[in-house]
């Protein structure tokens, strides 16, 4: 076992999810607040370097699809945001920087959002959710419940129509034509799954006071809180003084 | 469970119950009257849409809170009005969970009931023993095959510990020994307990020896079996089977043929060193408890799976190369369920769909697609919504939508799972019609009355392997070979035997 995994592992066991999810919330207030590209790079080198070391390099995997989305909104501005005046052949540089500001603040929210959820249980997630609201920690829970049953449902509609002769790999068009015949069933089963879900839960006792439970924050849960308000505070003092 | 009700009780007493669903005249539920006591088990048997689904949600206080409806009657338990807190129903869909753990699952209820956490734990292992699901409390549901989820579906309506269980065709993805094992512990429990329990299923064939009332239902009419006869009729076989066109056995007559086919999945199951053929003119069954590798065996046939070790060979070719669209002009495949295919409006679309993909001109295909749902004798529904139909029709939608490309070779995937036995019988007859003379048809099922009734060969499949094979007659006849399937405790085989 790598020192990544194990520094995941101890994440997800000794450290309380709503430390790290108060942690992911103050980092992106964090980002929201800073304008300066420079400001905005450091920040987001000091946030992914710190996710790699406790979440381990599969973050890396997370974030890499998002540098397609980032790459396409910089190329957008640089052509066709309305501040553009500088132009680089015909490339606006205040679009361009724009654009690379938007995708900092886009990749640091990834980042964080990621780090939580890859150092966290989906279990112990669900049951910090109840203990603030129970109803809360349903409408977590049966969300994260439904997107597998989703996925799976999207992989075994994908099979069945093949099966029936639906080819996936001719043009743009005949693909959205292909993908209505695996769509249209995946949606009307999570309708039907939904209106089904509502009278389990009216079955089961859901409304019923649940036993609340209470977990003491540990040193390391104030730790990783303290080192995200020292950000946080550093970042404020440069932006304000 | 530990919280027996001491105080006497009178039971169940539903007097004069009638429904009717808003906008439709016909009466779902007509005067039903029966009284239960507690601690007895009660079967109610009917053909599809004949109301069984709609008595329990009435008995469960769906209707009207949670499905519109207009009910009349009156359902006493315990000589108190009984609501929706008064009883658990376990529904008949088990794709339909809350909880991706199956812990949460089984647990939630008790938590819902405000117990601890450590009461919430030694309640779910009691109860978990009780339905066979003890060593699934650490997987996801996602990962569960349909009778797994079956069980936990089960376990969570135990878990809601109410005087009143109610359990819609819980075991029809269930293979007969665990029918057996799970009927026997929730009869003991009942009684034990002093609850009521009410299983519906379309057959009484596992009633023998459970049932203290038995009831069927037909129309929205409730009538009680006094003196139920348990056993089957074996008499169709002769003019059941297909006629034979070809020499079985021999190299030639082998249609798809697998070579020391193995497959297996990352936990160690699927199937292994698989050597088996599907005949020119042959219809061949396929049966084995839940988990064998059934399913797994018949992906191949089409390249949903392929081979780790192996071959499968289409008329002595090696499929291994060829793309799922191409294999599906000659290899026609229906799903367990209808509801992963169906997406077009209207059911003759729905099955026409097949055929304009291939190639045909829309008008023609929906033309044929009315054909044959005249052959099925269903023409009424040709423009109806295929979701505003049964789930029995749904599959016989499902069905036709295979039927009508006319493949050389038949994959069905239990498809008479959901049927009753008019249905049953009807399908058997158009799967025999679409049989070419130089196709074949395989069939998965759980109920060894179709595979007795309307197979020619059979292959029993138990941990991925091929516990038995030969002509059906034979291995119906082969006791061991059931007994390693668990086969041999279901009432058809029993009474064969």
């Amino acid at each position: 076992m790598g020192l990544n995994q194990h520094s995941n592992l101890f994440f997800k066991n000794n450290v309380n999810v709503g430390a790290k999810f108060s942690a992911s919330v103050i980092i992106i207030v964090t980002i929201m607040l800073i304008s300066g590209w420079e400001h905005l790079l450091i920040n987001m080198i000091i946030i992914i370097t710190a996710a790699m070391l406790t979440a381990g390099n599969v973050i890396l995997k997370r974030i890499i699809p998002f540098l397609y989305i980032c790459f396409m909104m910089i190329l957008i501005h640089s052509i066709a945001n309305p501040a553009n005046s500088t132009y680089w052949h015909f490339f606006g540089i205040e679009g361009v920087m724009y654009g690379f500001r938007i995708s900092l603040r886009l990749l640091a929210i990834v980042t964080a959002a990621n780090w939580f959820i890859l150092t966290s249980d989906i279990s112990d997630i669900t049951a910090w959710f109840a203990r603030i609201n129970s109803d809360l920690g349903i409408i977590v829970s049966l969300v994260l419940s439904i997107l597998p049953a989703m996925k799976l449902q999207m992989k075994i509609t994908m099979d069945v129509q093949s099966t029936r002769g639906l080819d996936y790999n001719k043009n743009l068009f005949h693909k959205l034509k292909c993908y209505i015949a695996v769509i249209v069933p995946v949606i009307i089963k999570t309708i039907i799954r939904a209106h089904e879900m509502s009278r389990l839960l009216y079955l089961r006792g859901h409304g019923k006071k649940m036993k609340s439970i209470h977990s003491q924050w540990k040193i390391s849960d104030y730790a990783v809180i303290s080192s995200v308000i020292i950000l946080l505070s550093v970042n404020l003092w440069i932006i304000f003084f | 469970m530990d919280n027996i009700l001491l105080k006497q009780s009178t039971g169940l007493s539903v007097t004069g119950l009638s429904l009717k669903y808003p906008g439709s005249d016909k009466q779902v539920l007509d005067d039903i009257n029966f009284s239960l006591n507690m601690g007895e088990v009660c079967f109610i048997t009917g053909a599809n849409s004949s109301g069984k689904s709609s008595l329990l949600a009435a008995l469960a206080g769906l209707i009207p809170s949670s499905i519109p409806g207009e009910l009349t009657g009156k359902i006493l338990l315990n000589n108190k009005v009984a609501d929706e807190l008064s009883a658990s129903l376990c529904i008949q869909d088990s794709d339909i969970y809350l909880f991706e753990e199956v812990y949460r699952e089984i647990a939630y209820p008790l938590l819902n009931a405000s117990f601890s956490s450590e009461e919430t734990a030694d309640k779910v292992r009691v109860i978990s023993e009780l339905s066979g699901v003890k060593e699934l409390l650490g997987r996801k549901m996602s990962t569960l095959s349909g009778g797994e989820r079956q069980k936990v579906a089960i376990a969570a309506a135990l878990a809601c510990d109410k005087e009143l269980i109610l359990l819609d065709e819980p075991y029809e993805q269930f293979d007969p020994c665990s029918v057996k094992n799970i009927l026997g512990s929730l009869k003991r429990y009942a009684h034990d307990n002093k609850r009521v329990l009410i299983i519906t299923s379309k057959r009484y064939e596992y009633a023998d020896g459970i049932a203290d009332r038995l009831f069927n239902i037909e129309n929205g009419r409730l009538t009680e079996i006094r003196n139920p006869v348990y056993s089957y009729p074996h008499k169709m076989r002769a003019d059941a089977l297909p006629k034979k066109t070809a020499q079985t056995g021999d190299e030639d007559s082998s249609l798809i043929s697998f070579t020391n086919v193995t497959h297996k999945f990352s936990e160690n199951s699927g199937i292994s060193g698989i050597n088996i053929c599907f005949n020119k003119g042959e219809i061949t069954g396929i049966m084995g408890p839940n988990g064998a590798g059934k399913t797994t065996l018949l992906k191949h046939c089409i390249g949903l799976l392929r081979p780790h070790e192996g071959s499968v060979l289409y008329s002595g070719k090696d499929i291994k190369d060829i793309p799922v669209n191409k294999l599906a002009f000659k290899t026609g495949m229906l799903f367990q369920n209808p509801d992963d295919q169906i997406f077009n409006e209207r059911a003759d679309i729905e099955i026409a769909w097949g055929l304009t993909i291939r190639g045909m001109n829309k008008k023609r295909a929906v033309e044929k697609a009315v054909n044959i749902l005249d052959e099925f004798g269903m023409n009424q529904i040709v423009r109806m919504h295929p979701h505003s139909l049964s789930r029995s029709v749904r599959q016989v939608i499902a069905l036709a939508s295979v039927l009508v490309t006319e493949p050389d070779i038949l994959i069905l995937d239990e498809p008479t799972r959901t049927m009753d036995d008019r249905l049953i019988d009807v399908t058997m007859k158009m799967i025999k019609r679409y049989l070419k003379i130089d196709g074949a048809v395989v069939i998965i099922s759980h109920d060894p009355s179709v595979i007795w009734n309307y197979t020619e060969r059979c292959y029993l499949i138990n941990n991925g392997e091929i516990a038995a094979s030969g002509y059906t007659e034979s291995i119906f006849k082969e006791p061991d070979a059931l007994k390693s399937c668990g086969l041999d405790s279901h009432p058809f085989i029993t009474g064969l035997l």
